[in-house]
């Protein structure tokens, strides 16, 4: 797996190669964005870490012409040293998976990584009944179960759960979620998403007591991990 | 007292005894044409006198405590009143007491006494508005109104200067919340980065106590940056969010730290959603800092209760401890900058900003924040929030986030 690593703060920059590389990643670092538009159509990569200001010109800019030069782009991850709302909604307008706020520690960083891979390159898997930790859904009889006990989940719930479940690390925007679960009606209302992830905390127990993390990105997004 | 003051009295006694001794006369005459009365005396001249100085005096009483034009109306009343007893005493004893001196006395000196005070307390008023534009001179704003608005009314540049001393003010406000903000974030990141590079030495007590020490920085950074932000942010750009999903979110965050402290954590919320209208980052913040100072005071195996209750207009947030409690002449303070309940059995690692960030959120978003001790044990903090009343439907078109524009369409 090759990863393209965009950012010209070197001290940190050094510091997420070794990180990556340790972890069996090979990564190619590129200082200013021009250097790295003129390079990608040479080369593939499976994921990009862009820092969010570069000396050159501004990580989304990045983006953009990297669309210009080819259809489809690898995951997209962007370090950022603001962690406010309209920092995090800029991200996920501008069209990227997901963030890293600066300095991120090594955990943070590989599980996005780790997560965005996950979700380009899945496994196929045909077997209706689907294991996510001491959770089981099956998604004929479209029924969600813990240790023997089934949980009493409606439709939407259901979806909702197994798709949380299915893009485990991945930040899921709420505007996403909407059209995932709900179909892209745009008269649906903002909380019913809130009120539908605060009922699945409590039925499936979404809590680190039982080994998850559901986390509300300042409601913009929403992300399930598991918690350590 | 002031020379002009001095004048002023010297008028109004004379004014007064040139007064007293006309009105006699006069009165005399207009009193034989209105009352055609025959069993009406006159009041001696010494009792006239009398009178007329005492009801003179008697609105020095209150003149002074009443805003100017208060004491203008009670000086109107006044005046009615005392022709509405000369009358009366007229009618029902048939004594005629001569009103006309007291009358025009009346009339003449208080709104005087009125005006020079007004004078003086615009005066005052300009030395410190001028004090306030040299001081601010002094710091470096320009001063572009004096050449401008030289030719304009007095009143309306003295009003004009006031707004743009006002704006100085409010800029210099901005500069310092930005450059806070700009300092404190720009510092973080070298920071953050020198504390992932210790991680690569071994651990021994140097490494521990330069990590302690660099962390203490960092928080102490972040504090300053929340605090700013906190105070810039907008209120017209808060949105509905529910407190109690807020809340345990707080609660597994901290769960780790629960863990390893060996605190047990209740929460104990009536409804499954309560709305508020707010900034999730800031609000979320407010509650963590709350929970974590809870749990950095708290004993080993002791509870920690979170209670989320409401009525039909307010929530409020209990957080209660088994901690030792807050001193009494800390209570106060609590959530004032830089204050930090001292405590030897503590870790001093909080930068001092942690409560007085809530205080400033809590603020913002028009609840309040107290903290107390619990008689048994421990301290309690409450947090009130205003619900969000408008119905649901309501909500969501307003809760619709205008989409700031595409970057790729600036850019292409």
């Amino acid at each position: 797996m090759k990863i393209a690593l965009l950012d010209d703060d070197l001290a940190y920059a050094g510091i997420v190669i070794e990180w990556l590389e340790e972890a069996g990643f090979k990564v190619d670092h590129f200082k200013s964005g021009l250097d790295f538009v003129r390079k990608y159509p040479h080369e593939h990569y499976d994921l990009c870490i862009f820092d969010w200001g570069l000396p050159d010109m501004e990580g989304p800019d990045v983006m953009v012409s990297l669309k210009l030069r080819a259809n489809k782009l690898p995951p997209l991850i962007f370090l950022t040293g603001h962690s406010e709302e309209q920092d995090i909604v800029r991200v996920i307008d501008a069209g990227a998976d997901d963030y890293v706020v600066k300095p991120a520690s090594r955990a943070i960083l590989l599980a996005r990584v780790n997560a965005l891979l996950r979700r380009a390159n899945p496994q196929p898997n045909n077997d209706p009944c689907l294991e996510f930790g001491s959770l089981k859904f099956d998604t004929k009889l479209r029924l969600a179960s813990m240790g023997g006990e089934d949980f009493k989940l409606t439709d939407k719930e259901f979806d909702l759960a197994l798709y949380f479940m299915k893009n485990e690390g991945v930040l899921l925007s709420r505007s996403h979620l909407m059209q995932v679960v709900w179909g892209a009606s745009p008269d649906i209302e903002t909380r019913k998403v809130d009120v539908h992830v605060s009922h699945l905390r409590t039925k499936l127990k979404l809590t680190p007591e039982h080994g998850w993390k559901l986390t509300s990105i300042y409601q913009q997004g929403y992300r399930l991990e598991r918690s350590s | 007292m002031q020379f002009k003051d001095r004048i002023l009295i010297m008028t109004m006694i004379g004014l007064f005894a040139c007064l007293l001794v006309v009105s006699i006369e006069f009165n005399t005459h207009i009193f034989s044409a209105i009352v055609d009365n025959k069993s009406v005396i006159h009041a001696p001249v010494w009792l006239t006198c009398l009178i007329t100085i005492a009801l003179a005096v008697l609105p020095l009483f209150w003149f002074h405590k009443l805003s100017p034009v208060y004491s203008l109306l009670s000086i109107c009343v006044y005046i009615i009143a005392i022709v509405s007893l000369v009358f009366a005493a007229a009618y029902f004893f048939k004594v005629w007491v001569p009103p006309t001196g007291l009358i025009l006395i009346t009339l003449l000196a208080y709104p005087l006494w009125s005006c020079s005070k007004l004078n003086a307390a615009q005066a005052a008023l300009d030395q410190a508005l001028q004090n306030l534009q040299d001081e601010l001179a002094r710091l470096g704003m320009e001063q572009e109104m004096e050449s401008s608005h030289s030719d304009e009314d007095p009143q309306q540049a003295r009003i004009h200067k006031l707004a743009l001393t006002a704006k100085h003010l409010r800029d210099m406000h901005k500069s310092r919340s930005d450059t806070l903000i700009f300092i404190s974030h720009d510092i973080r990141s070298p920071l953050g980065a020198a504390m992932l590079l210790l991680d690569k030495f071994e651990h021994n007590k140097y490494s521990v106590r330069m990590r302690q020490l660099l962390e203490r920085a960092h928080t102490m950074a972040e504090g300053f940056l929340q605090a700013s932000r906190a105070e810039m942010s907008d209120v017209n750009k808060f949105h509905v969010l529910d407190m109690v999903s807020l809340t345990q979110q707080v609660v597994d965050d901290a769960y780790e730290l629960l863990a390893t402290k060996g605190i047990v954590l209740k929460m104990d919320h009536a409804q499954d959603n309560v709305w508020v209208r707010g900034d999730f980052g800031l609000l979320f913040r407010a509650v963590s800092n709350i929970l974590l100072n809870a749990i950095n005071y708290s004993p080993a195996g002791s509870v920690i209760k979170i209670v989320i209750e409401n009525d039909e207009v307010a929530l409020r947030l209990k957080v209660i401890d088994q901690g030792p409690g807050i001193p009494e002449d800390k209570i106060q303070k609590l959530f004032k900058r830089f204050s930090r309940v001292e405590s030897e059995s503590q870790d001093q690692n909080g930068s001092g900003l942690g409560l007085y960030f809530v205080g400033i959120t809590i603020r913002k978003h028009r609840g309040t924040v107290s903290a107390a001790n619990i008689n048994s044990q421990g301290a309690e903090f409450v947090i009130t929030l205003p619900l969000e009343r408008r119905k649901s439907n309501l909500a969501v078109t307003d809760d619709r986030r205008v989409k700031p524009e595409s970057t790729f369409e600036d850019t292409i």
